[in-house]
């Protein structure tokens, strides 16, 4: 999982708070234990748990419990919300906006390459914004930076995106329609397009979609 | 030929990379790695095609939590290649490349499943290396993280460079012999669904925002 990742990030941290060689080795396999969230988020954890070390080595107000504590809790609670933004909502998004666009544009115009540049550019915003704010924002306010998650802006009109991706869709299924697609064939794309939104219910991997339609065509190909 | 092989399994291997072990900024997405590559043999619009249909195919592949979704990168990059290294030596005319296009997607899909089973067994050997980690810290070697951590992230490379190697290779010589086999009519069915590739990406991404 992610503890190894983890403990490297922090080496720079905890070589320089316990230049004791015991206690540098002791943290060292306080961080090696049991670790997994989300990987943008993680960041966030990254900046709370070198704040909390940093008390815990100047001070000895927090104890080592406390960051097991609080890694095990919010690394679970940051992994379900950066699974559902970034992999579930933002990633899907921004990259139907490519595929989108290089549909539309591939043979018309020379450009049609940008799609996936403006998907890389679009996706890495969020996703490089996250990283740096959520090291920084989790070192200066500590546990109190899941307040702060609510008020993110961003997070609202991501989650509902899928109004936006739904009508993209919708709108390119209606210009392959009509532009690469000529009379009674429209037909067999409505058809297939219909099934396929049908069959949905029984949630088939898309290898087995790609095989049925294979199959489907081969024996029209001997019928017609 | 063995040139461009070699080269794009090296560009596939530092892409599988992104998957999970560094970086994720997604350029192991096939909306990107199959224009990469297609630059790269200088085919950029095939690379496009490819990228936008495995794409919208695999659009809902997420890993939640500890699971691991079946590998996209890995099939795009041996997908593209194959499709503009052999292409042109085909046989048949220009008429049925969508039918050949058709049976590489085929034949190179079940390579995300395949390649998905070495990533568990790699994930299982990472947690022995962390044990190993574990006694070597306690021993006092604390440069040993640095090292571990980088040994295990070559070794995910190295899955990916001659994985995409050895299945690209054997698909140069099989795929234009296998395809020259099929019958003329189950050719222009192939054709007929490679039409029909959009409507089944399209539906499937429709699908994935349904249910968000």
């Amino acid at each position: 999982m992610q503890n190894l990742g983890f403990l490297y990030i922090l080496v720079p941290v905890l070589d320089k708070l316990y230049p004791e060689k015991e206690k540098r080795i002791q943290s060292y396999r306080r961080h090696l234990e049991f670790f997994n969230s989300h990987p943008y988020f993680a960041n966030v954890l990254v900046g709370i748990v070198a704040r909390l070390e940093e008390e815990m080595a100047k001070e000895g107000e927090v104890k080592s419990e406390e960051i097991s504590a609080v890694k095990m809790s919010m690394g679970g609670a940051f992994g379900g919300i950066g699974d559902s933004l970034f992999w579930g909502a933002w990633r899907p998004f921004t990259a139907l906006v490519a595929c989108v666009l290089v549909i539309i544009f591939l043979g018309k115009w020379e450009g049609a390459w940008l799609g996936p540049v403006i998907f890389l550019f679009l996706y890495n915003f969020l996703h490089f914004h996250t990283r740096f704010k959520g090291v920084l924002e989790g070192y200066e306010k500590k546990t109190k930076v899941v307040r702060l998650l609510k008020k993110m802006y961003y997070l609202r009109t991501i989650w509902s995106s899928h109004v936006v991706g739904l009508t993209l869709v919708l709108l390119t299924g209606l210009v392959v329609l009509f532009r690469d697609w000529e009379a009674i064939e429209r037909l067999y794309f409505l058809a297939f397009f219909l099934s396929i939104i049908l069959l949905n219910r029984w949630r088939i991997s898309a290898a087995r979609l790609l095989y049925l339609l294979i199959g489907i065509s081969c024996v029209g190909g001997y019928i017609f | 030929m063995i040139a461009e092989i070699a080269s794009v399994s090296f560009i596939g291997g530092l892409l599988s990379l992104d998957v999970s072990a560094w970086g994720q900024i997604m350029v192991s997405r096939p909306i990107v790695c199959g224009p990469l590559i297609g630059l790269l043999l200088g085919d950029l619009k095939t690379g496009l095609i490819i990228g936008v249909l495995l794409e919208l195919i695999w659009i809902n592949v997420i890993s939640v939590g500890a699971a691991i979704p079946p590998d996209a990168t890995i099939v795009a990059v041996t997908c593209t290649t194959l499709i503009i290294l052999t292409e042109s030596k085909l046989s048949l005319g220009s008429d049925f490349h969508g039918s050949y296009r058709m049976v590489v997607l085929a034949l190179t899909m079940p390579l995300a499943e395949f390649f998905k089973t070495i990533d568990v067994k790699q994930r299982k050997l990472n947690a022995r290396f962390v044990h190993y980690l574990d006694r070597e810290i306690l021993k006092g070697n604390l440069k040993a993280v640095g090292k571990v951590n980088n040994f295990s992230l070559f070794l995910v490379f190295l899955r990916g460079f001659l994985f995409s190697l050895v299945a690209i290779s054997v698909g140069v010589y099989i795929l234009p012999k296998l395809f020259s086999y099929l019958p003329y009519a189950m050719l222009v069915g192939l054709n007929f669904a490679y039409r029909l590739m959009p409507a089944l990406g399209l539906a499937i991404a429709f699908n994935t925002f349904r249910g968000l």
